[in-house]
């Protein structure tokens, strides 16, 4: 052998080895997993990735469970102070710890929190070499909270500049995850059309990079506007196309959505009681993985529609059940202004029917 | 010292530390992958300098 080669300090994990180790982090208790770090290999490169890979991999079915997974290994890492990898190892597992728990806190509508993942995030990147790819899916995560707070303009401002960022570094994939974002803004501006002809041209070219988790979230999208939209035909099958793929990844997320899709399409058809119904189920789903926020907008669209069928007195108790948890979840402007008229008309038990739809209107137009 | 000189003086530490993390991934065992192993057995400054050629070319 030739040339003067460097000598590194102890041996590493490989990939498969570093697979094994992080499943077996994962199997361990939290609290046990401190004192029994060298026998995990937790400060092994190979392992940190590994939880990084199995982490992404469960934002869409275990957002609860990521973001305590994520944190505990954030707090791992960043005190006491540990020597991860040769280089930057350690600032670039920083940021991605903080990046998937700040992207499970937007899943479960944490924002305060979300945010503060991020800007830690953003401090673990800034010290690595190669910060733009990260810093960029950062960017990403920053600009769908945004949507999510109903900042539009400053999204639509934005997007070009970040999918510019994302094509000069060849990170199609996460090019093409920015449209979701730019045909949202559409449902959200109401021209659903529009919003049908990106979603399609989305599905078109995930099946032609092969990437089946952002074809089955287009096909989500196509089938809650086409329920909107009252397209039954369309909705129906954009929904068979979604289903398969989001079961078989265990995409519980995305599940939610495409049977929230189907109960506007049952809405929008009069089928009024197998709508209510329909969004039960999606309450369920919701549920499980704890997305509180989605349940309680739920809760809104029932009440709406048990007022359109007379049912006064249930719809009450869908709005008194929501309140709580819009409330404590801090809703923007326009969202706290429906929620207090919506709150003084329950006490008075004559609900605001406006406030009712302006507030579940608000939510509406979150999901996607 | 040229610029040009600098770019090899770098590419040639990132190939000499690129070409010891390689063999150290690999604890003394051979590559599975023929064109890693071909590029392992060669100097890193000779690495260096063909990619410094190449890089002048791309820019050409």
């Amino acid at each position: 052998m030739t040339g003067r080669v460097i000598h590194f300090p102890r041996q590493p994990l490989s990939s498969e080895a570093g697979q094994q180790a992080a499943e077996r982090v994962l199997a361990t208790p939290m609290i046990d997993r401190y004192s029994w770090a060298e026998e995990l290999r937790l400060e092994d490169p190979e392992t940190l990735l590994s939880l990084c890979g199995i982490l992404r991999s469960q934002g869409e079915s275990a957002p609860a469970l990521v973001r305590d997974e994520a944190e505990f290994l954030y707090r791992f890492i960043e005190s006491p102070k540990r020597e991860i990898g040769l280089f930057d190892e350690r600032e670039y597992f920083l940021g991605e710890f903080a990046l998937l728990a700040g992207a499970a806190c937007r899943q479960l509508s944490r924002r305060e929190e979300a945010y503060v993942w991020f800007d830690r995030a953003e401090a673990g990147f800034r010290h690595t070499i190669n910060a733009a790819g990260d810093l960029s899916r950062l960017g990403y995560q920053r600009l769908a909270e945004r949507f999510e707070e109903r900042q539009i303009d400053v999204v639509l401002e934005l997007l070009p500049s970040l999918i510019e960022s994302f094509r000069s570094l060849e990170m199609h994939e996460d090019a093409l995850k920015c449209r979701f974002l730019e045909g949202l803004a559409l449902m959200e501006t109401d021209e659903l059309r529009a919003a049908v002809g990106t979603f399609e041209e989305i599905c078109e070219e995930a099946e032609s990079i092969g990437n089946a988790l952002l074809a089955a979230t287009a096909y989500t999208n196509l089938t809650h506007i086409h329920g909107m939209m009252g397209n039954a035909e369309a909705a129906m099958a954009a929904s068979s196309k979604a289903i398969p793929i989001l079961r078989r990844l265990d995409n519980r997320v995305g599940l939610a959505k495409v049977q929230w899709g189907l109960a506007a399409l049952l809405r929008e058809t009069g089928q009024l009681t197998a709508s209510i119904e329909a969004y039960r189920k999606a309450q369920q789903e919701f549920e499980a993985i704890g997305m509180r926020a989605d349940i309680a907008a739920l809760n809104l669209v029932v009440a709406d529609l048990l007022l359109e069928m007379g049912r006064g007195r249930e719809a009450l108790a869908e709005i008194g059940a929501a309140l709580p948890v819009i409330s404590e979840l801090k809703m923007a402007p326009e969202g706290m202004a429906a929620l207090s008229l919506l709150r003084e008309s329950a006490r008075r038990q004559e609900i605001n029917r406006q406030a009712l739809r302006e507030l579940h209107g608000y939510f509406e137009e979150l999901k996607g | 010292m040229p610029g040009k000189l600098l770019r090899i003086s770098l590419l040639s530490a990132a190939c000499q530390y690129g070409r010891s993390f390689q063999l150290w991934k690999l604890g003394g065992d051979a590559s599975a992958d023929p064109e890693l192993s071909a590029l392992l057995s060669r100097e890193p400054d000779d690495v260096a300098t063909d990619l410094e050629r190449r890089f002048e070319e791309d820019r050409t």
